[in-house]
């Protein structure tokens, strides 16, 4: 009876537990707070000081730039090794460390003058040396994105402390766009001596707004400024005195950290869950948006012999819904894109050349003309061979899940049968980059910069980003030739044709441009960004933010 | 016969077991009938995000879907782990507590270190490697849970036949010169099965919480409905700590989860209770 009763009570205990769960739930009311402080005679404006704490989701892999491929570890490098060029609101590229720059007209030599009085962070003077050193140096040990960057240059010549001048290969209108953006220099007075750069413990010496403290992989970073760092408002250098960067596991765990006053600006976009949370605090929080660079897209891989029929892919790019995916999936965190090339390039868009559109019954057709029957279980087969593909994707994109099940309800309904196949980073990469092993890959491209010239990098046949093993002669011959027609709109005219082309092969089918969101605590004022990278952290937005 | 039916009087006795069993049994009616219950969630719909209604019972998901159904079809796959992870362990834990157990001597004593080895290891982390190394099947997933499972039971398997193979009866066989199997099979395994069948309800229960607790690490199967994947989908949409919050994402899994444990451990005590009527404390 004693055991009994005893056991009653934690039943009892269990249900109250679950009772007070219901009554705070259903008591929970969004309260909108009065906004408008009268606070003026408080603010001072900018000033040196104070500690942002910066919240990233995923570790950076390695501080060392040149040897990873994230964008972690780009956010933490941009802080210390700032890019010669930058965006501007329109995500054009504009210089930052460099002071001007010629391209003559055959576009083969650039002339590069970088600003004066910047020095490394170990006090030795940052000059021409190191960038023509940074690319010899990534050719030779093949580092990289860079090694591709710079495999066109032909000699370099250093003309002085602050002039470089690039001689290339081959015409080429986008090189310092390219390099400008992408690379980080590299000190020559460390690296000339470094045989294995691979395994070299580069100790984050560099020459930016910010130098490293210290740091423990996987936790922290803790970057404190450079005092009269000469780019950062008229000579002072950054306001804010040290910059932490603060690990997290997930969104939710980030978002958490930030409503305790943990952290103060999310350094990876926010899903649009967490931006209402913070929304819905106005007077402690801002979010700052802007248009993604990137885009989320399907690819096919053309080793499989089903989705290298033409027809094939069509059907599979009539079945997405991008309606759904961009109001469901993506609770309108994103804007469609109908186009081969994003929308926040207009002049690439106005010709208008769009994806087929969403059409169930369109899709059923092609595929019935093209011989694919319905079997019994359903599923389209011609000559025994079944349209079933497995979908490959990471479960760290946001959303994903919701994404590829929108797609595979769509896809089934037309009689494709699609598996999907969630996987973690490290498989993603092993599987679709490494071995190109896989049928149908989801998911979104971080950053698709200049596309007027650079669509080469992922549709060209021989490229490394063209996981699809896609290899179409037209195409190839297009961005070759744009690379290097100096003519803005000829170039235009010729990525139109591209489209053209593009849409007929599908060889991706591209969905939709992620809006990037940034929470920030309003305890830091002068935040600002572009489309770009890092959103507000990039370097010369963070080195404006000050605490108030 | 006359035994068997006073054990199954015994188990009406106690109120609490009652209520267990007739939790286990809406689970497992819930489970196999899933198909006509509700319709199995897939692919997405326009109303998201609704509370509970007349239409929606447990109120919908980010993707419209409903979220009774994803509840009624995680009772399968919840019932599906349990039953692959409680196979597994019977599988090798039966055998080697009744063989640790009957035949002592070497072969007994290395069974039983191997026995205190794996109950000493850290389960849940060991698990979240092996998930990750072997990926996210729910097949691979139960294994995995059974495979660490095996240790309890083998232990409980072992302790009762210590005690029976010691008694004249077994002694007696032993004399007539019955064959090892058959002694082992006919006297000694049908005498054990009542503790045998408590450690059952018991892993039945955590095999649950295991997957549960994978699902929600992103270790589980997120193509399969499971009470953990539908957790694991509200964490990641923010609906924990969203405002205004859709509570019924979250809850209704959760109150599944403690609902199955609970009446699984319910029913596994009144069987032991009734096992072993000495007063426990």
């Amino acid at each position: 009876m004693k055991l009994k009763s005893k056991r009653l009570s934690f039943v009892i205990t269990i249900l109250m537990i679950l009772a007070l769960l219901v009554t705070a739930c259903g008591s929970q009311q969004t309260q909108t707070t009065d906004e408008g402080e009268n606070n003026q005679g408080q603010t001072t404006g900018p000033k040196i000081g104070g500690n942002l704490v910066v919240g990233i989701t995923g570790d950076p892999y390695s501080i060392a730039p040149w040897v990873s491929n994230d964008l972690n570890s780009a956010m933490i490098a941009n802080l210390i090794l700032p890019p010669l060029m930058v965006t501007d609101e329109n995500g054009k590229k504009i210089p930052y460390i460099i002071k001007d720059y010629k391209m003559s007209d055959d576009a083969k030599e650039y002339t590069i003058v970088i600003h004066d009085g910047i020095n490394w962070h170990d006090g030795v003077p940052f000059t021409a040396e190191d960038i023509a050193f940074t690319a010899e140096y990534t050719v030779k040990h093949k580092l990289g994105f860079g090694a591709d960057m710079f495999a066109n240059v032909e000699k370099t010549e250093v003309i002085d402390k602050t002039t470089v001048k690039f001689y290339l290969k081959k015409p080429q209108v986008n090189f310092l766009s390219q390099v400008g953006f992408w690379i980080n220099i590299m000190p020559k007075h460390i690296f000339e001596k470094v045989e294995d750069p691979m395994n070299f413990n580069y100790d984050g010496t560099g020459y930016g707004p910010f130098k490293l403290k210290e740091y423990k992989k996987g936790e922290y970073y803790i970057f404190e400024r450079v005092p009269n760092w000469p780019l950062a408002n008229n000579g002072l250098g950054a306001y804010l005195e040290t910059v932490t960067f603060r690990v997290f596991p997930d969104h939710n765990a980030l978002l958490l950290a930030m409503k305790n006053g943990e952290v103060h600006v999310s350094g990876s976009a926010m899903p649009v869950a967490s931006q209402k949370q913070l929304e819905a605090s106005p007077d402690k929080f801002g979010v700052l948006k802007v248009m993604s660079l990137g885009y989320g897209y399907f690819g096919f891989n053309y080793k499989n012999e089903l989705l290298r029929d033409k027809n094939v892919r069509k059907a599979i790019a009539m079945t997405i819904d991008r309606d759904a995916i961009v109001n469901t999936a993506l609770q309108g965190g994103a804007v469609k894109m109908e186009t081969p090339i994003s929308p926040v390039y207009k002049d690439l868009v106005k010709s208008n050349i769009k994806f087929p559109p969403f059409d169930l019954e369109g899709a059923k057709k092609v595929l019935e003309d093209a011989g694919y029957k319905l079997n019994s279980e359903g599923i389209r087969e011609k000559n025994g061979k079944k349209l079933e593909f497995e979908l490959i994707y990471r479960t760290t994109t946001i959303n994903a899940d919701s994404i590829v099940n929108i797609f595979k309800a769509n896809a089934e309904k037309v009689g494709i049968k699609i598996n999907l196949k969630p996987v973690d980073n490290a498989t993603y990469t092993d599987r679709v980059v490494k071995q190109r092993n896989f049928d149908i890959n989801f998911i979104e491209w971080g950053v698709i910069d200049d596309p007027d010239s650079s669509l080469a990098t992922i549709y060209k046949s021989d490229t490394a980003l063209n996981f699809m093993g896609y290899k179409n002669e037209k195409i190839d011959e297009i961005l070759e030739k744009v690379q290097s027609e100096p003519d803005y709109q000829k170039r235009v005219e010729m990525m139109n044709e591209f489209q053209k082309e593009f849409i007929e092969e599908l060889p991706t089918v591209n969905v939709y441009v992620k809006i990037n969101a940034y929470g920030y605590s309003k305890e830091f004022e002068g935040w600002s960004l572009t489309p770009g990278l890092f959103g507000p952290i990039a370097a010369k937005d963070l080195v404006k933010v000050y605490k108030k | 016969m006359h035994e068997k039916k006073s054990f199954f009087q015994l188990l009406m006795r106690s109120r609490l077991t009652v209520v267990g069993l007739i939790g286990v049994l809406i689970i497992v009616l819930m489970g196999i009938f899933a198909p006509f219950i509700a319709e199995k969630p897939k692919g997405y719909g326009s109303e998201i995000l609704l509370p509970p209604s007349t239409n929606h019972w447990f109120g919908t998901d980010n993707l419209g879907l409903d979220i009774f159904a994803e509840v009624v079809w995680g009772a399968r796959t919840s019932l599906f782990v349990s039953l692959v992870a409680v196979l597994v362990a019977i599988v090798i834990g039966v055998p080697a507590g009744m063989i640790s157990g009957y035949k002592k001597g070497v072969i007994g004593s290395i069974i039983d270190s191997l026995i205190d080895i794996f109950l000493t290891l850290p389960i849940l982390p060991l698990m979240i490697v092996i998930a990750a190394v072997i990926g996210s099947s729910i097949l691979n997933v139960a294994v995995i849970i059974g495979i660490f499972s095996w240790p309890s039971l083998a232990r409980v398997t072992r302790n009762a036949t210590l005690k029976i193979s010691e008694l004249q009866f077994i002694e007696a066989a032993k004399c007539l010169g019955i064959p090892t199997g058959n002694i082992i099979f006919k006297h000694i395994l049908l005498n054990i099965m009542g503790p045998i069948l408590v450690n059952i309800t018991l892993i039945m229960a955590t095999a649950v919480l295991s997957e549960a607790g994978l699902s929600f690490l992103g270790l589980g199967d997120p193509t399969t409905w499971s009470w953990g994947v539908i957790l694991k989908k509200a964490w990641e949409n923010g609906a924990v700590i969203d405002t205004p919050n859709p509570w019924w994402w979250w809850f209704w899994p959760s109150v599944f989860v403690t609902f199955y444990v609970i009446s699984f451990n319910l029913l596994g005590t009144g069987i032991n209770d009734i096992l072993n009527p000495k007063p426990n404390d």
